[in-house]
């Protein structure tokens, strides 16, 4: 019997170590609530500080255990919130990406509406800028409310190393055409015109739209977007063209494929590239760089020939700072105070003062820092922008366009032709079109 | 006889071609791991002109590298412990042809060996997220020992299958149940089919990489590949914490491959000759 | 014994067995399942969106992407890669293992090493190695005189598939290694030394001798090669995730993309599930050809 009762036991032990750990320990009665950014490198001014608020917030607030789970890594990042959303159990606050692309999400309720809770608390949310609130607006979709506060706004621009342009003595390229002129004597002198990492594939996509802002304003956007134009049509097709046309001119350098936007920013510091695009998310790091006295922020190069189009730009809001609780969860209050902690005009304000100034915020400041050089320079040409959007891929409700064009236009860099990159995202949209007719 | 020797001297060359091909990727990369960023470029065969401590200290610091290896370590441990145990009692039991659905079992467990394990790859992230099983030790460790319950079952079942009957009959004859014959008896003699089994579940947990990537999100449970895979997409302004990082992590596993060489390939090569 | 053996017996052979039946059916089985069964519905990843059943509308998807096809010639480069490159080249390794030389031990661990180092850690070596801008086999091309020839293979279109597969050779030469010589072994040196006797040189031995009684290690070879091929994954993932472009794409990736950038799961799981039928199917298949070349 005994022998019996030892087997039973130990067979009992080996299942149990199957099935026993579904029971959780229920002994805490703090309510855990789950951040999710892409702030997680601590070298980085703007991440340590969201990292030092995640400690702040967890000491003065005892009842609540927030875990900070924030990747750094975009595919990451992502992988995470989608995997933790199709298992019903989605991360409570985290950067939402807003626009037509993520309509799925604020469809089918993933996303919080908070809509009632910024009308309840007239103080939260006062100083923001409107406009920035666009994306996470699904009015146009029959879906009411509001959807996330947004974080930075940010735009495509550039960074020049000013002591190269000296050293030929050319005066710093503002537009392409400019640039196209002055690029023969940047490369024989030893220089990448302007660098570009497309081992980051985000990288050819922002060059897109920006190059498209430029060249035919937000027009282009919204007709693909309708499907009035296709992405073969001579429009879109002429701009993939003009990036391969610079390419084998030797305008963004060699072995592309082998670095990234980190790269960009090392060749900058290097003194290897003239110009590098980038966006005003490198404010900050730039700032850090050893070189930083020779490097002037410009905006985006424009075409002398389309003057109208000057002052359009790829930029505005990022992302934006969601929650999935709904009102009647557990953890829904608990959740609000860390949305509210994190989207607060005291977050910003630290952050403004943290950084000296430095970056773009999405309030409104009573009072102003003198900011650092670059970020001055970026305003100036910021705040005369006529006209702004995202990525284009982002104003489609098929999610898989922004890999796809990205991962495309990227392929100029290895020799694809224009013509086949273009219709092989064409040839994606239209199989997309027609299974969702 | 002089053309054999013409022969065996460009064997033996060519020998010696392949170990420095396998061998100097290795090698650059623990000298790298040594140098400052201007000499890992353009120096690839020096060794280092002054040895760069900090890139391990940063390796350690900022990129809590060991953190990443101690996971590993425990998921592996883990694994196999309960590899060892479960399967030696299923391997024992199929082996004895004990219950009439021995035979049914034997081969529903091989099945799972023609089966890649990431193409059920989004039933188990749902099932995990949702049974909360992210980020937590067990639950990985389980799912691990199931990933390489076949191959095991395959090692060790065929191991006991080569054991005479003889010892159980004594056994059992003497009134011992089952559990205790298995461990008691089978166990020890079956010891070196059992260990072969661990050690490979071992090494596959150690380096496995997509289930630990989709399923570990918190800094502190990530396993090293999940670790290096990072790496790649983080601000990095110097290489050599990097290379750093890959020698840490591939020392423990290159340790442990040289102490148990023997059964290591022994095992790799038996599982390779299944069927 | 066991046919005269007591109920109880069979009992605790039942809760001794009980364990490893729970843990591979639930852990293993039950998913492999699931994807057989979910790949029947269209469901962007959102629970409260339903699924909805769409019959073989996945299928149709995954067998009509663009990239399949792309997938499938890789993984036809991945087989020959196989058959051309790691198989002469694990053969060498299995007979300077089992020859004579001197320091085999270091020979047999150099060669074998790679096997045991982490995917990733492998990745990033490569990236070094490979890397356009000072690194060692830019250098080592460019002291050589092929200083025009662009060492970033795997941000080529072109070379990428054939830049992995070369790395996945690297890899595993020396498991395949260890076939060959499990092989070698079992040739009974008296035939080796008789052929020797009769006057057959050392090709002529290795070609009619050697080989063919390699043969059941070739089919296992094989059989792993092709299975191997169809399955890879995380060496394409680790190295270049599929691209530049899509240039090389395999289904693993293809799985990954489309559950984790596209929301597009029942694609993935039709995937999935061709994945597990397809090993099982080339498995079969290769079995039952080696059954009936040896009957023969």
């Amino acid at each position: 019997m005994k022998r019996a009762f030892a087997i039973i036991l130990s067979a009992a032990m080996a299942v149990g170590a199957v099935a026993g750990f579904t029971v959780t320990a229920q002994a805490e009665e703090k309510v855990t609530v789950r951040i999710l950014t892409r702030y997680s490198n601590p070298d980085n001014a703007r991440e340590k500080y969201f990292m030092d608020k995640v400690a702040q917030f967890q000491e003065e607030n005892p009842d609540i255990d927030l875990q900070d789970v924030s990747i750094s890594d975009e595919e990451s990042h992502d992988t995470l919130f989608k995997t933790s959303v199709a298992a019903s159990d989605p991360i409570e606050v985290f950067n939402f990406l807003g626009y037509a692309a993520n309509l799925d999400y604020v469809q089918n309720g993933v996303i919080t509406d908070i809509s009632g809770e910024l009308e309840a608390d007239p103080e939260w949310g006062a100083s923001y800028i409107d406009a920035l609130f666009a994306p996470v607006d699904y009015s146009a979709f029959g879906v009411d409310g509001i959807y996330g506060m947004p974080t930075p706004p940010y735009g495509v621009c550039c960074f020049y190393n000013a002591k190269i342009f000296e050293e030929l003595g050319i005066e710093m390229p503002e537009s392409w055409e400019a640039i196209e002129a002055a690029a023969p004597a940047i490369i024989e002198a030893g220089y990448i015109p302007m660098a570009f990492g497309a081992k980051d594939n985000y990288r050819a996509g922002h060059f897109l739209t920006a190059l498209s802002m430029k060249m035919y304003g937000s027009d282009l956007n919204n007709a693909l977007i309708s499907g009035e134009k296709k992405w073969n049509d001579p429009e879109m097709l002429g701009l993939v063209q003009q990036m391969q046309d610079w390419y084998e001119a030797g305008l963004f350098g060699d072995n592309n494929l082998a670095y990234d936007a980190n790269g960009e920013l090392a060749k900058l510091e290097g003194e290897e590239a003239a110009i590098i695009f980038s966006g005003s998310w490198n404010i900050g790091t730039i700032n850090g760089a050893s070189n930083i006295s020779d490097i002037v922020c410009k905006g985006f190069p424009y075409f002398e020939s389309k003057p109208e189009f000057k002052d359009a730009w790829m930029g505005g809001p990022d992302d934006f700072m969601s929650m999935s609780s709904q009102p009647g969860d557990p953890d829904y209050d608990a959740t609000l105070r860390v949305l509210k902690f994190f989207t607060s005009d005291d977050y910003y304000l630290g952050l403004y003062e943290a950084l000296g100034g430095a970056g773009t915020y999405p309030i409104n400041f009573e009072k102003t820092i003198e900011a650092d050089a670059l970020t001055t320079e970026f305003n100036d040409y910021y705040s005369v922008a006529t006209d702004m959007i995202g990525e284009i891929e982002q104003f489609s409700p098929m999610t898989s366009l922004m890999d796809l064009v990205r991962t495309e236009v990227t392929t100029i860099f290895s020799g694809d032709s224009a013509e086949d990159i273009v219709n092989r995202i064409q040839d994606e949209v239209d199989y997309y079109n027609d299974s969702n007719a | 006889m002089k053309k054999i020797r013409i022969r065996s001297i460009i064997f033996v060359l060519f020998a010696i071609l392949f170990a420095a091909i396998f061998i100097y990727p290795i090698y650059f990369t623990v000298v790298s791991s040594f140098k400052n960023n201007n000499e890992i470029w353009n120096t690839m065969f020096s060794l280092p002109s002054k040895i760069e401590w900090s890139n391990y200290t940063s390796a350690i610091q900022d990129v809590k590298i060991l953190k990443a290896v101690l996971n590993s370590f425990i998921f592996s441990l883990g694994a196999s412990f309960v590899v060892v145990i479960v399967v030696t009692m299923a391997a024992y039991v199929c082996a004895r042809n004990i219950l009439k659905v021995s035979k049914f079992l034997k081969t529903y467990y091989l099945l799972g060996m023609m089966v890649p394990p990431y193409a059920m790859l989004i039933p188990v992230v749902t099932m995990f997220t949702r049974l909360g099983f992210r980020d937590k030790y067990w639950p990985m460790i389980l799912l691990y020992a199931a990933i390489n319950f076949p191959m095991s079952f395959y090692l060790i079942s065929s191991y006991i299958e080569g054991i005479s009957q003889d010892l159980d009959e004594v056994a059992l004859l003497d009134g011992c149940d089952l559990f205790t014959l298995i461990f008691r008896i089978i166990f020890p003699i079956a010891r070196p089919g059992i260990f072969t089994g661990a050690i490979i579940t071992f090494l596959a947990v150690y380096n496995e990489l997509i289930f630990a990537n989709t399923l570990l999100t918190n800094q502190a449970m990530k396993t090293i590949s999940v670790r290096l895979l990072g790496l790649q997409g983080e601000r990095f302004t110097s290489y050599g914490p990097m290379f750093a990082s890959i020698v840490l992590s591939v020392v423990p596993i290159l340790i442990v491959y040289l102490i148990f060489q023997d059964r290591v390939e022994g095992g790799i090569a038996e599982g390779a000759v299944k069927g | 014994m066991f046919g005269v053996m007591s109920k109880r017996k069979k009992f605790e052979a039942l809760l001794v067995s009980l364990p490893a039946f729970l843990l591979y059916s639930f852990v293993f089985i039950y998913p492999m399942i699931t994807v057989f069964r979910l790949a029947f519905f269209k469901w962007n990843g959102i629970p409260s969106s339903p699924m909805q059943y769409v019959g073989f509308r996945n299928f149709i998807a995954v067998f009509n992407d663009r990239k399949f096809m792309i997938a499938l010639r890789n993984v036809g480069i991945f087989i020959l890669s196989g058959v051309f490159l790691i198989m002469p080249v694990a053969l060498f390794l299995a007979t300077v293992i089992q020859s004579k030389i001197r320091v085999k031990r270091f020979f047999r661990t150099s060669y074998f090493m790679p096997q045991v180092i982490s995917r990733t850690a492998i990745a990033l070596m490569w990236y070094f190695l490979l890397y356009p801008e000072g690194g060692p086999l830019a250098t080592l091309f460019q002291s050589i005189g092929l200083g025009h020839i662009d060492v970033n293979f795997l941000g080529s279109q072109k070379y990428a598939i054939y830049a992995i597969t070369v790395i996945n050779a690297w890899t595993y030469a020396g498991f395949n290694m260890l076939i060959f010589s499990a092989g070698l072994t079992s040739i009974p040196n008296e035939i080796l030394e008789a052929a020797e006797v009769d006057g057959a040189s050392g090709f002529k031995r290795f070609r009619y001798i050697t080989v063919p009684m390699l043969k059941s290690s070739f089919q296992i070879f094989i059989l792993n090669a092709v299975v191997g091929s169809i399955t890879t994954f995380e060496m394409v993932y680790v190295t270049t995730g599929g691209g530049p472009g899509s240039a090389s794409e395999v289904f693993g990736t293809l799985l990954y993309k489309n559950a984790f950038t596209y929301n597009n799961y029942g694609y993935s799981n039709a995937m999935g599930a061709f994945l597990i039928v397809a090993s099982f199917v080339a498995s079969i298949l290769l079995r039952k050809m080696f059954a009936y070349s040896d009957r023969k």
